[in-house]
């Protein structure tokens, strides 16, 4: 409904328009293979970050945001501000141009990113819900011998769903918990191609399916009349996990798993509205993985992740006269992050990445497209490894309704 | 609007280049050596050894053999029975001369034998191991060149060949052929069964003469001599020999992939004897039956592995790759119950092939290389 108000009041045909996005997601999902990236073969895949496309433009940093439309997917105690119910869908596509040696490779990616629901039943309570990723584990692998040729595919990952509350405790300190499951599938496919024809290639399939449960906390906090802080802490959980085998000697079999542990992971930001309709932010974020533990099974070494997030919200103007670029949102930032992932040297593989992001409102302001960018490397020292160049969009549509108040 | 719409465009702009830069190279390392992967499925090699066995003699069809035998080697006394069914009808025979082609000789002769014909007196079928009676008085003897190159020769006498015609018109007239034998020889000489063996034919029909050549309509050999003579482990082509053996996989898990799986058996050459056949080979058949009775042992003929004597390595060896059969073994030991293994060559020559197995030395006993694939995910 709000889409069409939109295409009404800008006197487009809307059916065009839908016929141009429903075009625009037809090519972006057909493009879509696996993202492949090796780092998503390690551990339990590549982590995402991600607190709202909007934050997604600051360089993802967005502990301390408080957005009255879109949910803060990471800090819970962020949603205090959302005003009756909101509603948020997203989308990720993804790009990775990975090189190694003389060899490169370029893959795309989308997938569904985030579906959300607020709603405000009191004045100082929100409650939530709404899922979004927390890995993936897309990528091929070939391995070569002097005998064989192994490939190695993988798809998957896991997401997290979440329901919970935010609290506001007074005008400055607002608290929310949420409970988190976490669910999800990786697939493996695992084949050894000999180069002696009177070998037997063989072909081995796993499907590991994963669930586990645990919470997070939050709190954001007005330090100064401009100046929000945030802070939020993810419980250590338990991932059981149920293991599907099938090759080519054995039928399919199911066999129980060894349980992941994940570790705990904690972050603080900041907001700072530093003039008018201009904003600041920046996280730190801290997964202590080095303790993350396949028990009794895998014996890779991880190290603690952090990831440093910084970026800038300029609104040139809220007047509804003016020009669209004016109405506009523009977001600039960037982030560096020590991947879990160990280097030939033990350090962390690291990602360096810029970003930039936009928002269109509509509908009353009531409805926004947020769209995020983000571009940057993620490289190991080792040139056996390689580097990938990734480049991300982001799209979510968030607004919020009215739904339960009198008229 | 004319901006929304560009920004449209260019989002998908973005995606079709991304998409058109498309390739099919991901990451690849060397040696498996694969920086953020456990390596949950890896190829193992292990080698297998005998657990059982069991040398048997089969007699086996010498009627399909394309070559017989006349003399003793190896303490084996072979004689030829033949039988031509094909001569004229009608007809006087004025002389029959029989002429045998050689291929080869066993043993060092130092003087011809001599062999003599007699007159069969029972039916006798060249696809079973004939047990005859024969007239004991000779009808004919030659000697036996002790050359491979000197054709041998003997003239049937005509009333044997005439009751030959005259069977092809009088039902109550029988043609069993004839026996060459021998009642002591040094050597043994080995003919073409066919193309070797010829009745030159000198009748007469009316007025005219003719002379006409023919082959045998059957022909056959029968040996005597002690069957399991040779107690090693062996397979060889006279006699013959065949072994059944079954190996143990204890260091294999159940139900893994089997990649590769190859028999290699090395020939122990002091013991064995090499015949003049160009190519010397054996064939694997995966035993069907519980039992290794001979009267009890089925084995599937369908799936038979082959494999030749290589002699240019440094101990003469033949191979057989026989995955499907091990793949099989591993998936369900029940299945586990052995392999037979025979001469490509049985009643076709002199050959013999003993194998080492009761050893002190490990290298030369049978062995079964398996490779296999484990998947062991965590």
């Amino acid at each position: 409904m709000n889409i069409l108000r939109f295409m009404k009041m800008t006197n487009r045909n809307p059916y065009k328009t839908c016929s141009l996005a429903a075009a625009m997601i037809f090519i972006l999902l057909n493009s879509s293979v696996f993202g492949q990236s090796i780092y998503g073969s390690f551990g339990i895949g590549e982590l995402r970050y991600f607190s709202s496309v909007r934050a997604v433009g600051m360089g993802g940093a967005g502990l301390a945001v408080r957005d009255p439309i879109a949910q803060n997917q990471l800090n819970p105690a962020a949603w205090v501000t959302v005003d009756n119910v909101s509603y948020g869908c997203g989308m990720r596509f993804e790009g990775i141009r990975f090189n190694q040696s003389s060899r490169s490779n370029t893959s795309n990616h989308a997938a569904l990113n985030t579906i959300s629901l607020a709603v405000k039943p009191a004045s100082n309570l929100t409650i939530s819900g709404g899922f979004r990723p927390h890995t993936d584990s897309d990528f091929e692998i070939y391995s070569k011998t002097p005998d064989y040729t192994r490939v190695i595919e993988g798809s998957g990952g896991i997401s997290i769903g979440y329901f919970g509350g935010a609290y506001s405790v007074n005008d400055k300190v607002a608290l929310g918990i949420n409970y988190l499951y976490y669910f999800g599938a990786d697939f493996e496919s695992w084949l050894i191609n000999f180069k002696d024809d009177d070998f037997v290639d063989t072909a081995s399939n796993l499907l590991r399916h994963k669930k586990g449960q645990g919470i997070s906390i939050g709190v954001t906090v007005m330090a100064l009349p401009r100046l929000h802080l945030g802070g939020v802490f993810f419980s250590e959980a338990e991932l059981k996990t149920e293991k599907r085998i099938k090759t080519a000697a054995q039928s399919q079999q199911d066999i129980k798993g060894p349980d992941i542990k994940v570790p705990y992971s904690f972050g603080i930001g900041f907001s700072s509205e530093v003039a008018p309709r201009i904003t600041f932010a920046g996280d730190v974020f801290r997964w202590q993985y080095k303790n993350l533990a396949y028990k009794g099974a895998s014996g890779q070494n991880y190290n603690n992740s952090t990831r440093y997030s910084a970026g800038i919200e300029v609104s040139p103007s809220e007047m509804d006269e003016a020009g669209l670029f004016r109405k506009l949102s523009y977001r600039f930032g960037g982030y560096f992050w020590n991947l879990y992932s160990p280097d030939i040297d033990g350090s962390s593989v690291t990602e360096k990445f810029l970003t930039a992001g936009m928002s269109i409102l509509f509908n009353e302001k009531k409805t926004r497209i947020d769209v995020g960018f983000e571009g940057g490397i993620r490289a190991s020292k080792s040139k056996a490894v390689g580097s990938e160049k990734i480049a991300r969009i982001y799209i979510a549509l968030v607004g919020v309704e009215k739904w339960f108040v009198r008229r | 609007m004319k901006s929304y719409k560009a920004v449209v465009v260019l989002i998908l702009g973005i995606f079709v280049f991304i998409s058109a830069n498309c390739n099919t190279q991901p990451a690849q390392f060397d040696n498996d050596e694969i920086p953020f992967k456990d390596i949950i499925n890896t190829v193992v090699s292990s080698n297998a050894y005998v657990d059982s066995f069991l040398v048997y003699v089969e007699e086996g069809n010498r009627g399909l053999s394309p070559y017989i035998f006349l003399g003793e080697f190896s303490q084996q006394k072979c004689s030829i029975l033949l039988r031509f069914t094909n001569v004229p009808d009608s007809v006087i025979v004025q002389s029959a001369t029989l002429t045998l082609d050689p291929f080869y000789v066993y043993g060092s002769p130092g003087a011809g034998f001599t062999a003599a014909i007699h007159e069969i007196a029972s039916a006798w079928d060249e696809n079973e191991i004939p047990d005859i009676s024969y007239d004991p008085v000779a009808a004919a003897s030659f000697v036996v060149d002790p050359s491979a190159d000197v054709m041998d020769s003997v003239v049937i006498p005509d009333e044997i060949v005439q009751g030959w015609v005259d069977a092809r018109s009088d039902t109550m007239l029988s043609n069993y052929g004839i026996l060459i034998t021998f009642s002591a020889a040094d050597f043994a000489k080995q003919y073409l069964a066919q193309t070797g063996v010829t009745l030159t034919l000198r009748y007469s029909e009316g007025e005219t003469e003719e002379t006409l050549t023919h082959r045998p309509t059957a022909d056959t050999y029968i040996v005597e001599g002690q069957k399991d003579f040779y107690p090693d482990f062996l397979v060889s082509n006279f006699g013959c020999h065949r072994i059944i053996m079954r190996f143990g996989f204890p260091a294999i898990p159940e139900k893994v992939v089997i990649n590769y799986a190859e028999l290699v058996m090395k020939l122990d050459t002091d013991n064995s004897f090499i015949g003049p056949e160009e190519m010397q080979g054996f064939s694997v058949y995966r035993i069907d039956s519980d039992s290794w009775q001979q009267d009890e042992l089925t084995y599937s003929e369908n799936d038979a592995v082959v494999g030749m004597l290589d002699f240019n390595t440094d101990v003469p060896e033949a191979r057989f790759v026989i995955t499907q059969f091990v793949q099989g073994w591993i998936s369900d030991a029940a299945e586990n119950r052995g392999i037979l293994l025979t001469s490509l060559r049985e009643n076709e020559s002199f050959s013999r092939y003993t194998f080492a197995f009761d050893t002190a030395d490990s290298l030369m006993q049978p062995v079964l290389v398996v490779h296999y694939s484990l998947f062991n995910p965590f």
